[in-house]
């Protein structure tokens, strides 16, 4: 979807347009799917997730401002945070060792055999990072754990915490200039 | 404001997280209205975050579509005012006793503040620049300044060697090279009054690294040492020993720092007068 198109389709939506609603959901449905798998790594609550995060979308619409940002990025943190909390009511219920649950990497790729590969594909992204970003990722990103609760999970001291999480986030950038790069020598 | 610092303070990052107090997060986006440098930040983060989420897409169901635009038909769109902290603020602004002009003056003043500090900032960075070329520039001066002055002197040494050589007592003694190095050949330019003597090497063999060259004078029939030296382009003449008297000048190839007496097998060169 290209920038000027999106934002005649917000401004539609704003006006109550679903059509145009549609339009964003087609352009943006399987990114953010991805991210909710990654987040609950299920499928049915993903889908759950989707819903809830779509009518959040629809119904704070108006309280979306281009000047905070882009509307990607917008919808990404209303999935996210949605997708997190799904992963904290399930944690709850299931009551389940958190470690056993961030053991993801390798269970994720065990369970997603009816995904499609492209969520391996994410999984494999991030295993490009230094292992202990990934880590961080993992937690601050992906699972929604403030610092403090990382740095009680991990018995790491908050200050390693906070270096870690600003480094990692910096070699996410690092990381896709390096695939952007990878792409264009490839498409030569 | 240092905004180094403010970027090194790790706050941006948990902007991006969402890990920030509501007065933190709207300090940031503050931040980034102001500096162009937080704002770039911010969006580079976000975007490689956006980017990652691309690279990782998963087709969602086909059905789902579908149940979530059926549920939105019977969701009613929040309308901007009424739940958002800005639209708090504003009231919280509206409700204080002071009078509407104030509030444009507040804005003004505002505005002032954040143009001076753009104006400051923008000088800030023009008068570093210029530091930055007036020191290269001073760079390039000395360098400049150094090479005249080598120039100076070889100017100086240049023109003594040329009043030397237009001397009418200087006498110019041209050695070709002998059969089994014919196409070498050395000029000395000699004065037979104040015995100065001057060798320019026009053509000659380079020696192996363990060997040198050394000029040879010959006095009624004796060899008389008259210098190693080694072929150097930088300079046009070489200065050699003086003498008093001559019949030839001759060069041979001899162990490195010379030898007593030539060996005459290594005879390069050799001119009578």
């Amino acid at each position: 979807m290209k920038e000027s198109e999106l934002h005649i389709a917000i401004d539609q939506v704003k006006q109550g347009d679903s059509k145009a609603f549609e339009k964003i959901y087609d352009a943006y449905s399987s990114a953010l799917f991805g991210v909710c798998l990654k987040i609950v790594n299920d499928q049915e609550q993903a889908e759950d997730v989707m819903q809830d995060a779509f009518v959040k979308i629809w119904k704070n619409i108006q309280s979306y401002e281009s000047s905070k940002g882009t509307f990607f990025t917008w919808m990404l943190n209303i999935a996210r945070n949605t997708a997190i909390d799904k992963l904290r009511q399930m944690k709850k219920r299931g009551g389940g060792s958190i470690q056993n649950e961030l053991n993801d990497v390798s269970n994720m790729v065990a369970n997603s055999e009816s995904f499609n590969t492209n969520t391996i594909g994410l999984n494999e992204l991030l295993q490009k990072l230094p292992e202990e970003h990934q880590q961080i990722l993992e937690y601050l990103y992906y699972k929604g754990y403030t610092q403090q609760e990382v740095s009680d999970e991990l018995d790491l001291p908050l200050g390693t915490v906070k270096t870690r999480s600003r480094y990692a986030l910096r070699a996410l950038k690092d990381l896709f200039i390096l695939l952007l790069l990878a792409w264009t020598l490839k498409h030569i | 404001m240092d905004i180094k610092a403010y970027i090194e303070s790790g706050i941006i990052e948990r902007y991006v997280l969402g890990h920030v107090s509501p007065q933190e997060k709207q300090e940031v986006e503050c931040m980034s209205h102001i500096y162009a440098e937080i704002a770039d930040e911010l969006r580079s983060i976000e975007s490689s975050l956006e980017q990652i989420a691309i690279k990782g897409a998963v087709t969602p169901p086909a059905h789902l579509k579908a149940s979530i635009m059926e549920r939105i038909k019977s969701e009613e769109q929040v309308q901007k005012d009424s739940n958002k902290p800005e639209a708090k603020i504003i009231a919280m602004n509206t409700s204080t006793p002071t009078g509407k002009l104030n509030k444009y003056l507040a804005a003004a003043v505002v505005f002032l503040v954040i143009g001076i500090g753009g104006i400051l900032i923008f000088m800030n960075q023009q008068q570093s620049s210029l530091n930055e070329q007036l020191n290269a520039t001073n760079d390039r001066l000395d360098s400049l300044n150094v090479e005249n002055a080598q120039l100076q002197t070889t100017l100086v040494a240049t023109n003594n060697d040329l009043i030397f050589i237009k001397d009418a007592q200087t006498m110019k003694v041209l050695m070709n090279g002998t059969p089994a190095h014919s196409e070498n050949l050395a000029t000395v330019y000699w004065n037979t009054t104040s015995k100065k003597v001057l060798l320019e090497v026009n053509n000659l063999s380079t020696p192996p690294s363990d060997k040198q060259f050394q000029l040879w004078a010959i006095v009624n029939g004796q060899p008389q040492d008259m210098g190693v030296f080694d072929i150097n382009t930088a300079t046009a003449f070489l200065e050699m020993n003086e003498t008093s008297d001559a019949q030839a000048f001759a060069i041979t190839l001899e162990p490195k720092g010379g030898s007593a007496s030539p060996s005459l097998d290594q005879m390069y060169v050799i001119g009578t007068i």
